[in-house]
């Protein structure tokens, strides 16, 4: 690939990126950053948990995105008495036209490419569970056969804070598979009275499609091309590890009030991440900053409070803080 | 050349960014450097302050600020040598620009592609935008020498510690007392060695002598080590400086009997061969330098007891004749020298030296008249030879009868009796050597007791004995410098001691003070118990009282435990 060529992909991509956003805008006021990290995930190819209070627009969002984007879209309200087979398919017993009886597999609403799970806990995790395979090995186990899933494949799960009535907490290994955990706050009041304009006038106008299939993938591979140099990777490893109570570098409140730390994963994510995000902001490379920024949608669902933790009310963004602070951001020699 | 062999649309740019990391990098390692040498000085001259500091308030030992004072250069010097070879790689200092020009990680990136994915579809663009960016900033001056923050604090802590050498230590009355103990017991047992290695190079010593010298030695080095608490070193020294005179008294007793039969015998063979004068002719050519030999080891003698006498000794060294005459007095009633006339006498061991050397001389003559027949003139000027050598024996009065009677045989022609009588001298000398070397000894350990027991300094102590030496009457070596120096400490007017019966020293009963106080004149009408009892209390605070010298307080201390109803 020459360099025009390589230029040419990237403009492509700020140009799509730009529809995406414009897209987004008309129909869910502020939230830049939820947007933002919510497209970082999406050209990354990971999972996203929206986590806020009811009306907040999350289930906006993800609608939004889907019309946006030329890709099958699948919506499950998460309920308790759903159940796996509801999500991923089951087979059923149809009559033929000869009159014999045969099993069919009928495919559940995890066979799409888009996949809005809306309140996600308030299924039991037995329920919730039936997403692992799907959203870690994009293929689904259904009576005793794998069916691989279509790419690309994404999973926007909404939720609820947990102390509301009815949920279910997601469990680690289901929480370690979202991509990003992104918290949407309320709007100010500007964006409030924004709100209300477009919710109390006149219809908007539909979503328009702005991303393709064939072009999503494209860019999600060419985000997987931007270099991240040896010290945003060291730094991405030394955040990590720095979340393991255990570990001697370990930041104070990590030591306090965390049972367990970030995964590998939860490096993987940050780097990834940052490299969509260097991209997004017209860079080639990406950088500690960029670490910095994604830092929080990466790492917050994958620190395990510990009893004195929840005790004291300490919120896993506050120590993700800490660990910005204290994680150097350069190693010592280079310091000098 | 890093980038050398690297496709050419990456070598342009990428020979700008590895020029700039190199210049860059050589700027750095000079202002590391300099940093360095910063960074050791402010470090050296904390720890200087932060010792001097503690040097003022506390007692510690005096090299400490001396020590502390070389860690300033030192530092200095590992500091900025530190600094120097602590090299950074071309990436890291690459990456260090970066944080410094805020780039966010291009040039780091450009420069790994470079190096390690020159084929990276990225590579040309990503090199191309960082070498852009580079130009875009003024990296030439990125590094700048200037005086570093740790430059001021150095120069803070500098003017700290040239003001706290003004300041005065503060040393407790307690820890002064006990230094000047310490270094009073050190000076003594230096004195001491250097005393018994000189004697002990000193021909003809007997070997209980060279037993004392050798155990002086060795008390001498614990007392320089301080190996010795003050109470067991004053033990040590008064019994052996008790030791030594008796020593010195035997000897001289058993001298003074076997000199004075072999007189008697002598004395019925006067009429011996008077044909011995066969070695005259040699004599003849001998005395001469024999004499001046004698001669100058007498004057050498003299010379180096009046170099080095101490302030009582003067007196006694201004008038040795009636040193003499009283140490001949004491002697007189036995008509044997005894170790009181000796000490009365002021001899020491300079003057044993010389007697030895005398004896020796004498010991030749003897032998000369025994071997040779003499003519008159021989005679004559061997008789001159003895008269001039009268004086060398003044010390040693059984020696002076000796050579007076040679002298006169001699005169009378009777060569073989004076032989025999030059003979009786030469022991007569050697024996007043030999309890002087114990004497001088034994006064030197008890000069040291007396530096171990008042703290003073070794010229003190000798000043102190040899005034208080020439007084004594006991049998105690230096026993009356302990009593002068307790005279000499200031007490209350009733307290002074009119009278001290018996010897003051460490590990012996308590002497008898006499002191003037007021006399009760009428019976008690109070308990002793009682005023034991409302006594007791004040003892310990009494005892503990710095007045009283350290050596002494476990006795005095003793002394009030005991002396219970």
């Amino acid at each position: 690939m020459s360099p025009s060529e390589l230029e040419q992909q990237i403009e492509s991509f700020h140009r799509a990126v730009t529809a995406l956003r414009a897209e987004i805008g008309r129909m869910l006021v502020g939230q830049e950053t939820v947007v933002e990290q919510t497209l970082i995930a999406l050209f990354a190819g990971g999972h996203v948990l929206l986590e806020g209070v009811p009306g907040l627009g999350k289930t906006l969002l993800v609608r939004t995105l889907a019309q946006a984007l030329d890709l099958r879209f699948q919506r499950i309200q998460f309920t308790p008495d759903l159940m796996p087979a509801d999500i991923l398919g089951t087979n059923l017993v149809i009559e033929g036209p000869d009159g014999r009886r045969r099993f069919e597999f009928q495919a559940g609403p995890i066979f799409a490419q888009l996949i809005l799970a809306d309140e996600i806990n308030r299924a039991t995790p037995k329920t919730q569970s039936a997403l692992l395979e799907a959203m870690q090995e994009r293929q689904v186990t259904a009576a005793g056969e794998r069916r691989r899933l279509e790419e690309p494949f994404f999973v926007l799960a909404t939720q609820n804070p947990i102390d509301q009535e009815g949920t279910y907490p997601l469990p680690e290994a289901q929480l370690d598979r979202f991509f990003f955990k992104i918290l949407v706050g309320y709007p100010d009041e500007a964006e409030l009275v924004e709100v209300l304009d477009r919710t109390t006038g006149e219809e908007p106008e539909p979503v328009r499609t702005v991303l393709d299939r064939s072009t999503l993938l494209a860019h999600m591979r060419l985000v997987r091309q931007v270099p991240a140099p040896r010290p945003v990777k060291d730094y991405a490893a030394r955040l990590v590890l720095a979340t393991h109570p255990d570990h001697p570098s370990a930041v104070p409140l990590a030591r306090q009030y965390l049972r367990y730390g970030s995964s590998p994963r939860g490096a993987q994510a940050l780097v990834l991440a940052g490299k969509v995000r260097a991209l997004l902001h017209g860079r080639l490379n990406a950088s500690l900053e960029d670490l910095q920024a994604v830092a929080p949608p990466a790492l917050r669902h994958r620190l395990i409070l510990n009893f004195e933790g929840q005790a004291e009310g300490i919120t896993p963004d506050q120590i993700v803080s800490q660990l910005l602070e204290q994680v150097p951001r350069l190693r010592p020699e280079t310091v000098g | 050349m890093v980038g050398a062999g690297k496709p050419g649309f990456v070598n342009a740019d990428f020979q700008y960014l590895e020029q700039a990391a190199r210049q860059t990098r050589r700027r750095l390692r000079a202002v590391q450097l300099w940093q360095g040498l910063w960074q050791g000085l402010a470090l050296g001259a904390a720890i200087w302050v932060g010792v001097l500091a503690v040097y003022k308030l506390l007692p510690v030992p005096d090299v400490w600020p001396r020590m502390a004072l070389w860690a300033v250069p030192t530092l200095t010097v590992t500091g900025a040598l530190l600094q120097w070879l602590g090299r950074r790689t071309l990436a890291q200092t690459v990456h260090w620009m970066d944080a410094q020009l805020a780039l966010k990680e291009r040039l780091v990136t450009a420069w790994e592609l470079a190096l390690h994915k020159a084929q990276h579809p990225w590579a040309p663009l990503v090199i191309g935008r960082a070498a852009q960016a580079l130009r875009q900033t003024p990296w030439q001056r990125l590094v700048r020498l200037q005086l570093p923050r740790q430059a001021s604090w150095a120069g803070a802590l500098l003017v700290v510690g040239f003001a706290l050498l003004w300041v005065p230590e503060y040393r407790t009355h307690a820890w002064r007392e006990r230094q000047r103990q310490a270094q009073a017991q050190r000076e003594a047992g230096r004195e001491l060695v250097a005393f018994a290695r000189q004697e002990l190079r000193a021909p003809d010593l007997t070997p209980d002598l060279q037993t004392a010298l050798r155990e002086i030695e060795a008390i001498g080095r614990q007392l320089s080590e301080l190996t010795l608490p003050p109470e067991q070193a004053l033990q040590a020294l008064a019994e052996l400086a008790r030791r030594l005179e008796s020593q010195a008294r035997t000897t001289a007793d058993s001298r003074g009997t076997e000199q004075q039969a072999t007189r008697t015998a002598g004395n019925s063979n006067a009429s011996a061969d008077s044909t011995r004068a066969a070695s005259v002719p040699a004599l003849s050519s001998q005395p001469a330098g024999e004499r001046a030999t004698v001669a100058k080891s007498q004057a050498l003698a003299a010379q180096d007891s009046r170099l080095s006498p101490t302030a009582g000794e003067l007196p006694q060294r201004s008038d040795p004749a009636r040193s003499t005459s009283e140490g001949a007095r004491l002697g007189s009633e036995t008509d044997r020298p005894t170790a009181s006339g000796l000490a009365m006498s002021g001899l020491d061991a300079a003057d044993a030296a010389a007697l030895t050397a005398l004896a020796q001389r004498l010991d030749e003559l003897a032998g000369a008249l025994e071997q040779a027949g003499l003519n008159p003139a021989e005679q004559q000027r061997l008789a001159s030879e003895l008269e001039s050598l009268l004086p060398g024996a003044a010390t040693s009065r059984a020696a002076r009868q000796w050579l007076q009677s040679a002298l006169k045989d001699l005169k009378a022609g009777n060569c073989s009796s004076a032989s025999r009588a030059l003979s009786q001298a030469a022991s007569a000398c050697r024996g007043t050597g030999q309890s002087q070397r114990l004497l001088a000894a034994s006064r030197k350990v008890a000069q040291a007791a007396a530096c171990v027991g008042t703290g003073r300094s070794w010229m003190e102590c000798s000043s102190a004995i040899s005034s208080a030496g020439g007084s004594s009457a006991g049998t105690q070596p230096g026993g009356d410098l302990y009593n002068e120096s307790l005279r000499a400490m200031p007490r209350p007017a009733g307290l002074a001691p009119e009278r001290l019966v018996g010897p003051w020293l460490p590990g012996t009963p308590m002497p008898v003070l006499r002191t003037r106080g007021e006399a009760l004149q009428t019976p008690a009408n109070v308990a002793i118990g009682e005023v034991t009892a409302a006594a007791t209390p004040a003892n310990p605070q009494a005892v503990n009282l710095d007045r009283i010298p350290r050596a002494y307080r476990q006795t005095v201390r003793s002394y009030f435990d005991e002396s219970q109803p």
